[in-house]
């Protein structure tokens, strides 16, 4: 059995020069843009509701809704795009940025019809360097061929992308940091209300989508809402980009629709285990997985409802595969070390959980840990989450949780053998 | 917004405006929700989550700071809710994990909303067996104001004010996650003159104040509601103390005038009261020296001297200083005009024209502007005041208009201010004596293509010569004038004109701010720079008022005070303090009351009081001028007595005494009964009395009058001396009521000659060059300063800086003063 | 520069912003209708001049946005790009999360360290190459992943580590990661992350 992608997002990257105007206008590039500008607004935000778009960030949420918040009879309104793409394990905006940035633009361009937005912002992870250049080039091939700037296709619909890049710091993914970064101050998220739709980017109304998300808009477009809603299921639909990555054979992005079993994505997509070993754990959405998969859920559908219903989520769709000779608790320990050092300061629970989170989680690993620290640990987390104040502290708890639910017995052997039981 | 919606706390329903917060509405209930980075004048946060309640129907705990309520809303708090309970206990359990619990010694402690939250709901015992953060002791972020980080809390509450309310943004977070800490710049220090605010809504120990620490505990002190006096912006305060002397001064809370903030000068300037150049007794002039006698030692030789000046048939001159309670101010009015019979009675120390009395007396009988206006107004005219030296709570409620309001502002003056940075504020300079002729120009734009009614004289100011000269001597160009016109149109009565004392030096400038209120129908403030000045004026310490603003020539206004105090009065108008002051030779005595000529007047002050033949002194201190007098009397300083204060809305508040009088000092009030009584007459003995006689004299409020308006005259031209100096006292200077205060004086800002840029580069000035600023009195040599926020031509030197006083530059016969400047 | 180990390292004091870079600065500033949004890339021509966000530039950059420095520095040292000491002229960040960590990044962490006798945080004394560790950089499909300036290469072996960096230091040609660029020294790539471009046009138009 040989599985196949199902190459919507992802069809370009098999060609050479994938990243040039050249070869998206080759491929129907920019047609979509076309016919949306001869779509009035609001019935484009209409096809991408009854598409049934949710946001590829992380949370989910109704794209189609999030555009039909804009008031878009008080501009300026803005679109911002989110690409400070940092969930470990995840590199599917990474790789859409730099094999087809194009795509994006096009979206970009759409949704800002859809919006009202004359001018939209890509807010590219600073550490990549090479997708924001890709980007930066596309945007100025754009404006050459008239895809960007003054009156689009004789449309009189006239937009601006600018790039932007951040300077390091993993809570700039969440979309109202985002937004104080963008404006030059500490990213640390905002009091909601007001909604980044009411006042956002410098107080006015403002999208924020991810880069994933944003891809999806031309084929919506181009091909209606009803092809869409072909892939996936009824409550995801359309096709998935999965960062598969770890212990696999073939490591990489794969495109597949909403509700395939992780088994293919793991063991046909990505090749299986490496050096025939067996799986041990995965996550099916990256760091934040609340709480990491073991084997036996190996057979779960990758969507939203199916990820939620076996106990996790699916996040970013970043499945990171370990072997059965990795330490999980290692590997937990490291994502802890992560949120410590991502927590943006801002709030009580994130801040000094995760500071104290991390210094538990070091001595458990390093076999100094006492059995009443995977109580304390599971108190420490249910005191963040859903108590901090954004989704990080949340994250937070996952590598806990997984740690002392998921694999308490592999935590008890790192106290009883007064160490890490693993090579790896 | 405004409608209303009803939820239920804890069982119980209230009604409140949509969008109320959570934490506010519960508080409305009485139900107190634990905080700590929430504070009704800041910016909702939700940073610490300990408000954290339920909210039925949810499935996480929200905080309270930051949830709006919504219709038929159910929030069950800690007292109810076992998951708010849980909530706060583990964000209190999170706060405790890297505090270092050094309540002994922390000055907060015993009113530290951590300590007490502990107390009530934490935890017995720390299950955090890890390392602490640590950090190097208290870090110095101004002389005043020290940090202890291992004691924050990180709610931000410091920084958000310093952004969003004082302005002054030199303290931010810095780092992130659990090495986030609140910092200065290394060699941008804290300066603020609002800077012991952020101590005071700190809920920690983390900033403490220089002048506090170490000092008491808290629950050591005993509390006095009280009013500032040091300036005229009103504020309420708490002053607190420990064995008779006043160990604190804390801002209290009005929302009317200071709503919750009072400055560093308020606040720290307390100790000025104990140090030793107080007078404590009556001292009398023997053989050159003053040497200590008895009260009625000196009482009879005060009443002879004046006695025999009577009998002479000498004139007695009496000078007050802005710095008089009501009461006080009122019986030194009534003791002048109706014990000693004169009429030369004055609290001002600038030269004035006719028109600044009628407005006054005007302005004194009718309603006039407000801080709340100022918050609702679309557009504050400001004039001849620099709210942020000068009453500093006025400023930052200016800042709030313009900043959460969207308010409009427009300065005229020779010198922008500080609000000029501010959002929607706008700085029209102009050569300092030439606002009147600004003024004028925007109001015959109102008139002409507006159609703005206004009166006849204004009318005939309007169309003289002269308006057109001043105009051009003003050196405004035609669109800013018009922007203002058009702006004062658009807003009319809705617009607030605030005019400082310093407009007066423009002759005729406050006749035409207040005529062009008259004729808007807007609110009219007048801002003076001292206290007491309000409550002197009302009291009639001035040559042509009589208390309440009554005119000294009208015979009806006159016989109205006669019949109260059961004297007769001159029908006179009296002199000003500047020509008493210039024939001091010929006075039968000399009464200062709170009063520095010496100091206000400088050189030309101090020949005055030395010229004069007898120089009775009521003060707190030996001032330059006291230290000259032939008797000096020990008064009362601010906490030491009961008594009224009328800030510069006209808005009285009354304050008890909290500290026990230095040595035999008496209130002045009681002094003015004595010398009456050591001179047979008649006089109010207790404050009551005095009161009700106040209240009798009160007017019943008249409409605001348009006054007749000259055409100034213009600022004569000095090829000499080219320069015009611009010249008032900053908030903290070497001032009388500053001496002493020790931290404080380290931020007084340091003296300077301030020029603008193509001034200096015309007499190749570079910044911090050696600048000599010369006038017909005297001459001063200070670092030049370089702003483009003062006009051409002009010269700004703080009147009274450690080493460098402009005061004794000034010319007190000329509106303005004529200079040369020059490298030195 | 900083000396391994050593004490804490003396602030170099730097001169003042060349007046292109202002001007630079000014441009950057342009590009939004609120221009403290240019406030970070100003601060990454700080650091393409200085090497790090130096106290002079923040003295700079303050007084062009008109800030508070306290406002500049409380931005400075929230992003881990903007650095407080001076980088070397190439940065090599190592990923040590588990897909990466999984791959050998253990190993290629011991061999860097050996090979350039300096540790995570640290600058070799030539002032040459910058070691740190960094967060996940998103090439987990390239596990172990080591960024140079910023370029990601991916699948290394403590060998070919230890030999890109061998030819880093010695100034000898590096081959391009298999996505991405050659990596440019300090100062070019810190004008790209500028936002000004400063790269050869056709980087990045490499195949990949």
């Amino acid at each position: 059995m040989k599985a196949a992608q199902t190459r919507v997002l992802t069809a370009r990257w098999g060609d050479r020069g994938s990243h040039t105007i050249a070869a998206s206008l080759a491929s129907g590039g920019y047609e979509a843009l076309r016919k949306a500008l001869a779509t009035p607004p609001a019935a484009v935000t209409e096809m991408v509701k009854v598409a049934g778009l949710r946001g590829r960030g992380g949370a989910g949420f109704p794209t189609g809704v999030k555009w039909g918040f804009i008031k878009r009879d008080e501009p300026p309104t803005y679109l911002v795009c989110n690409a400070d793409e940092g969930e470990p394990g995840t590199f599917k905006d990474r790789e859409l940025m730099e094999r087809d940035p194009h795509q994006l633009i096009e979206g970009m361009v759409i949704a800002s019809w859809a919006i009202g937005a004359a001018e939209s912002y890509v807010y590219c992870r600073g550490e990549f360097a090479f997708a924001a250049r890709r980007v930066e080039r596309a945007i100025s091939e754009a404006y050459e061929r008239g895809t960007l700037g003054r009156n689009i296709f004789g449309s009189g619909f006239d937009h601006d992308v600018i790039l932007h890049r951040g300077a390091g710091a993993y809570i700039c993914g969440e979309e109202t940091a985002l937004l104080e970064s963008l404006e030059g101050r500490r990213g640390q998220p905002r009091v909601r209300p007001p909604f980044p739709a009411q006042e956002g980017l410098y107080a006015r109304p403002t999208v924020i989508n991810n880069v994933e998300t944003i891809s999806c808009v031309p084929h919506i477009v181009a091909n209606g809402p009803e092809w869409f809603r072909k892939f996936g299921t009824e409550k995801s639909p359309g096709t998935k980009i999965f960062s598969v990555s770890g212990d696999v054979e073939r490591p990489g992005n794969y495109e597949v629709p909403f509700g395939t079993p992780a088994r293919v994505l793991i063991e046909e997509l990505a090749g299986g285990i490496t050096g025939g070993r067996k799986l041990k754990a995965y996550t099916p959405g990256g760091a934040s997985s609340t709480p990491v998969f073991g084997a036996s859920k190996l057979d779960v559908n990758m969507d939203w409802e199916s990820v939620q219903a076996a106990g996790s989520l699916l996040g970013t769709g970043a499945m990171m595969v370990f072997a059965d000779d990795a330490c999980v608790v290692r590997a937990m320990e490291r994502f802890m070390r992560f949120y410590a050092r991502e927590s943006c300061g801002k709030c009580t629970p994130c801040r000094e959980g995760t500071y104290w989170l991390a210094q538990i989680m070091r001595r458990l690993e390093a076999g100094q840990g006492r059995d009443e620290d995977l109580d304390l640990m599971m108190d420490v987390q249910a005191n963040i989450g859903g108590r901090s104040f954004c989704a990080l502290g949340d994250f937070a708890t996952a590598p806990v949780i997984s740690v002392a639910k998921e694999f308490v017995d592999e935590a008890r052997l790192h106290i009883r053998n007064k160490g890490c039981p693993f090579e790896r | 917004m405004s409608a209303e919606v009803t939820v239920t706390i804890d069982g119980r329903e209230i009604a409140v405006p949509a969008g109320t917060l959570v934490i506010r509405a519960a508080e409305m209930l009485d139900i107190y929700i634990p905080r700590f980075c929430d504070h009704p004048a800041l910016a909702p946060h939700g940073a610490c989550r300990q408000c954290m309640v339920e909210v039925e129907g949810q499935r996480k705990p929200l905080t309270a700071c930051t949830t709006p309520v919504t219709q038929g809303m159910a929030v069950r708090t800690q007292h109810t809710s076992e998951m708010a309970r849980e909530a706060q206990r583990g964000v209190l359990e999170m706060l405790l994990i890297n505090h270092p619990l050094d309540c002994p010694v922390c000055d907060k402690g015993g009113e530290c909303p951590l300590q007490d939250q502990t107390l009530a709901f934490g935890p017995g015992a720390s299950r955090f067996a890890g390392e602490k953060r640590r950090y190097p002791k208290p870090v110095r972020i101004s002389p005043l104001i020290l940090l202890d980080r291992e004691r924050c809390v990180l709610c931000a509450r410091c920084t958000r004010f310093s952004s969003e309310i004082s302005g002054d943004r030199f303290i931010a977070l810095f780092e992130r996650g659990a090495l986030q800490q609140v910092a200065a710049y290394e060699d941008e220090p804290y300066e603020s003159p609002f800077s012991g605010n952020i101590v005071q809504i700190c809920p920690v120990g983390a900033l403490t104040a220089e002048p506090f620490r170490f000092r008491a505990r808290p629950f050591d002190l005993t509390s006095t509601p009280s009013v500032c006096t040091l300036c005229a912006s009103g504020c309420r305060t708490i002053v607190q103390t420990r064995r008779g002397e006043v160990a604190r001064i804390l801002a209290s809370e009005d929302p009317e005038v200071n709503e919750e903030w009072i400055c560093d000068k308020g606040r720290f300037s307390f100790p000025r009261a104990q140090r030793p150049d107080r007078a404590t007794e009556p001292l009398v002039r023997k053989d050159g020296e003053l040497v200590a006698v008895s009260w009625a030692e000196a009482a009879a030789l005060v009443a002879e001297r004046v006695g025999s000046a009577r009998e002479r048939g000498a004139p007695i001159g009496v000078l007050s200083g802005g710095r008089l309670a009501d009461e006080d101010a009122y019986a030194l009015s009534r003791f002048a005009r109706g014990v000693l019979g004169t009429a030369d009675v004055d609290s001002r120390s600038w030269t004035a024209d006719g028109e600044e009395d009628a407005v006054f007396a005007s302005m004194l009988g009718s309603p006039g502007a407000t801080y709340s206006d100022i918050e609702v107004s679309p557009l504050v005219l400001l004039l001849g005041c620099d709210p942020r030296e000068e009453s500093p709570i006025l400023h930052l409620r200016l800042r709030k208009a313009l900043n959460r309001r969207g308010s409009a502002l427009f300065e005229v003056g020779p010198r922008a201010t500080a609000l000029a940075r501010e959002p929607g504020a706008r700085s029209i300079l102009c050569s300092p004596g030439t606002e009147a002729g600004v003024l004028l120009s925007v109001a015959w734009l109102l008139v002409n293509p507006f159609g703005l009614p206004v009166d006849d004289a204004t009318k005939e100011g309007l169309s003289s010569p002269g308006r057109a000269a001043l105009r051009d001597a003003s050196g405004v160009a035609d669109e800013p004038v018009l922007a203002l016109a058009e702006a004062l149109r658009a807003a009319g009565g809705r617009a607030v004109i605030l005019a400082g004392e310093r407009l007066s030096r423009s002759p005729g400038a406050l006749a035409v701010a207040w005529n062009l209120a008259c004729a808007l129908g807007a609110r009219f403030g007048h801002v003076p720079r001292r206290g007491g000045f309000r409550g002197e004026l009302w009291a009639g310490l001035h040559p042509r008022l009589l208390p309440g603003g009554r005119r000294v020539e009208d015979p009806a206004a006159r016989a109205e005070v006669e019949r109260v105090w059961g004297a007769s009065l001159p029908p006179v108008a009296g002199r000003c303090a500047r020509a008493i002051l210039s024939e001091a030779g010929s006075l039968g005595a000399l009464f200062l009351v709170g009063a520095d000529p010496a100091s206000d007047f400088a050189g030309f002050g101090a020949s005055a009081v030395e010229a004069a033949p007898f120089v009775v002194a009521q003060d707190l201190f030996l001032t330059e001028s006291s230290r000259r007098a032939d008797v000096v009397l020990p008064a009362r300083g601010p906490a030491e007595r009961a008594g009224t204060s009328t800030d510069w809305e006209g808005r009285a508040a009354e304050f008890e005494a909290a500290v026990a009088p230095a040595g035999l000092s008496l209130a002045d009030r009681d002094i003015l009964a004595m010398l009456s009584g050591a001179l047979g007459e008649a006089f109010p003995t207790r404050t009551r009395d005095l009161r009700a006689e106040m209240r009798v004299l009160e007017r019943s409020p008249q409409a605001p009058a348009a006054v007749g308006a000259p055409t100034p005259a213009l600022p004569e031209p000095d090829g000499l001396r080219p320069f015009s100096l611009v010249t008032y006292p900053l908030l903290l200077d070497a001032g009388t009521m500053l001496a002493g205060s020790g931290a404080l004086l380290e931020i007084a800002r340091r003296a300077c000659v301030e020029m603008h840029p193509g001034d200096a580069a015309a007499l190749g000035v570079s910044p911090g060059d050696p600048v000599r600023v010369a006038s017909a009195m005297g001459e001063i040599v200070g670092p030049a300063r370089l702003s483009a926020g003062l006009a051409r031509g002009s010269v700004f030197v703080p009147a009274n800086q450690e080493g460098l006083r402009a005061l004794a530059l000034v010319d007190p016969f000329a509106p303005v003063t004529a200079v040369r400047v020059e490298r030195a | 520069m900083s000396a391994p180990g050593g004490p804490s390292p003396r602030r170099p004091a730097f001169a003042p912003l060349a007046e292109e870079t202002r001007a630079a600065m000014r441009r950057l500033m342009a590009r939004y209708p609120n221009p403290r949004s240019a406030l970070m890339s100003m601060l990454y021509l700080v650091q393409a001049e200085h090497g790090c966000v130096s106290e002079a530039g923040i003295e700079e950059v303050a007084g062009m946005l008109d800030l508070t420095k306290a406002e500049v520095a409380s931005v400075a040292t929230f992003y881990t790009m903007l650095k407080r000491e001076p980088l070397g002229r190439y940065l090599v960040s190592v990923c040590t999360q588990p897909p990466c960590a999984l791959a050998g990044a253990g190993s290629l962490r011991r061999a860097l360290e050996e090979e350039l006798g300096v540790g995570f945080g640290q600058t070799t004394p030539d002032g040459a190459i910058t070691l740190e560790e960094v967060e996940c950089v998103c090439v987990c499909d390239g596990a172990p992943a080591v960024q140079v300036n910023y370029e990601s290469y991916e699948h290394l072996t403590p060998e070919a580590a230890v030999e890109l960096v061998r030819k880093l230091r010695s100034g000898g040609a590096v081959p391009p990661p298999v996505h991405g660029s050659v990596p440019v020294p300090r100062e070019a790539i810190h004008r790209e992350l500028a936002g000004l471009g400063g790269h050869d046009p056709d980087r990045g138009g490499g195949e990949s």
